[in-house]
């Protein structure tokens, strides 16, 4: 009984301590969820009154629920246009800043001819390749622009997967697709090391053949006053967060 | 706003499709539980009403594997038949069909027990075997049921989501269909794109409740 009452104690003091570390909710593009740990972690030791929340999705699709009104305080694009938006729309407190430069890579888990580049896609070996939706993600449109720059988007779209975002690509092409279109920072995660070599399961796709993807951030204006936002945004452009974009393969901004 | 009827028409077929191996998978099964009384029915159909309660997620995660073609299921269907079942049309059949079997089973579950008891026992009596009850004295006593179930089932996979959201791949003509039309609209801001999927949806949906509430009065009233 004792014991019971002092775990009950030790729970409520744990949870009193976590609730005086106040929460960032951050809306983040999905390929930002491979440094969602190193991020945080840099976050919390640079202020350690606040914590930082993510929310994964499409930009667009996150731009759709900002615009409807859920609660973020930063959202992080995978590009500009889509955090522009926002600033248009009148709910940032300023303006659009780059945080990173994505970069897209051709990934696989079959032994393809990765020497073809993107032509291997033609192979009769791939019956089916993933790209994110290119309406409202970024890395996806960057993925069909390079094809169709490359003259090969035509003769292979019909054997197109298309996901909801960068990282549903990445689900497909680990489970049924035969290769995909992703953001390059996901090879460093943990959880795919054993397709991290270059040149036999990925490879980096030409950046002549797609615009820049230029990652921007605004920080959402609230109701309720917090400065959680503003100091995540700070934090984005310091040379903690930066590191962080550095060692996972992101361009500087 | 230009409206692709693509979707609508793989809705239509996934519909179609789910309904009917629905039909010939749930059928016996209905009549099995329905004349067993053994106490392992209850853990059978516990497993059979599962994806009442599961969510779509769980059932297209699991789907995901299953069909994907390192998985033994996969690996069969693609050595064997040279299919590939992720991102297919007969992989979002086979997700339907798990995520409608419920609705299909019940309904004709409640309609057998309908059917009053005398009346098998005299088919019984008068020497005929149970394939030719079933059919004969069964199924013409237990339309409502039939009916019910496959409005239900129909219905149920034209809103199919979540499962096709994981395992479908949005291929148009293949496996984007109307509610992942809805989301993709939506998601790309086009409202107004969305709302005429998801006007013409609702519009459908409820004229089949509509047919069925009618039926079910007039049966009643009969």
């Amino acid at each position: 009984m004792k014991l019971r009452m002092l775990a009950c104690l030790f729970a409520l003091a744990a949870a009193v301590a976590l609730a005086a570390q106040e929460r960032v909710l951050v809306a983040a593009a999905a390929n930002i969820s491979a440094v969602k740990e190193p991020l945080g972690a840099a976050f919390a030791k640079q202020y350690p009154m606040y914590e930082a929340e993510f929310s994964f999705g499409a930009s667009g699709a996150l731009v759709t629920q900002i615009k409807s009104g859920a609660p973020f305080q930063v959202f992080m694009s995978a590009d500009r246009g889509f955090a522009q938006a926002l600033v248009d729309a009148g709910q940032t407190t300023g303006p659009a800043k780059i945080y990173a430069v994505g970069k897209l890579i051709f990934f696989t888990t079959r032994s393809l001819d990765l020497g073809k580049g993107l032509a291997v896609l033609k192979d009769a070996s791939v019956l089916q390749w993933a790209n994110c939706n290119p309406e409202t993600a970024p890395y996806g449109r960057a993925a069909k622009e390079a094809l169709t720059k490359a003259g090969l988007y035509d003769e292979v779209k019909a054997k197109l997967v298309t996901a909801q975002s960068v990282s549903q690509a990445l689900q497909f092409a680990l489970t049924s697709a035969d290769a995909g279109f992703v953001n390059k920072s996901a090879i460093y995660s943990k959880d795919i090391q054993q397709y991290d070599k270059e040149g036999v399961f990925w490879f980096e796709v030409d950046p002549t053949l797609y615009a820049p993807i230029e990652q921007a951030f605004v920080v959402i204006k609230s109701t309720q006053a917090s400065k959680g936002g503003t100091a995540f945004a700070a934090f984005l452009l310091s040379n903690e967060a930066q590191a962080v974009f550095a060692a996972y393969g992101y361009g500087k901004p | 706003m230009n409206i692709d009827p693509l979707p609508f028409w793989v809705s239509l077929r996934l519909g179609t499709w789910v309904t009917l191996v629905l039909v010939l998978v749930c059928f016996p099964l209905a009549w099995l539980f329905s004349q067993a009384k053994g106490r392992w029915t209850v853990w059978v159909e516990s497993i059979a009403s599962l994806p009442l309660v599961l969510s779509p997620t769980v059932l297209g995660f699991y789907l995901l594997l299953a069909l994907s073609p390192r998985a033994p299921i996969g690996r069969f269907f693609e050595s064997a038949f040279h299919v590939r079942l992720a991102f297919s049309f007969a992989g979002i059949v086979i997700g339907g069909c798990i995520s409608s079997l419920p609705f299909m089973l019940t309904a004709l579950k409640t309609g057998m027990r309908g059917v009053p008891g005398n009346l098998i026992e005299a088919s019984y009596s008068l020497g005929k075997g149970r394939l030719e009850t079933a059919f004969r004295v069964v199924v013409p006593n237990m339309k409502t049921g039939l009916i019910a179930g496959i409005v239900t089932t129909f219905a149920h996979s034209i809103g199919e989501f979540g499962v096709i959201l994981m395992i479908g791949g949005s291929v148009p003509g293949l496996t984007k269909v109307v509610s992942i039309a809805v989301y993709e609209r939506a998601e790309s801001l086009d409202f107004s794109g969305a709302n005429a999927y998801a006007l013409i949806l609702v519009v459908a949906s409820y004229i089949g409740i509509f047919f069925l509430n009618s039926l079910q009065r007039y049966e009643s009233r009969r």
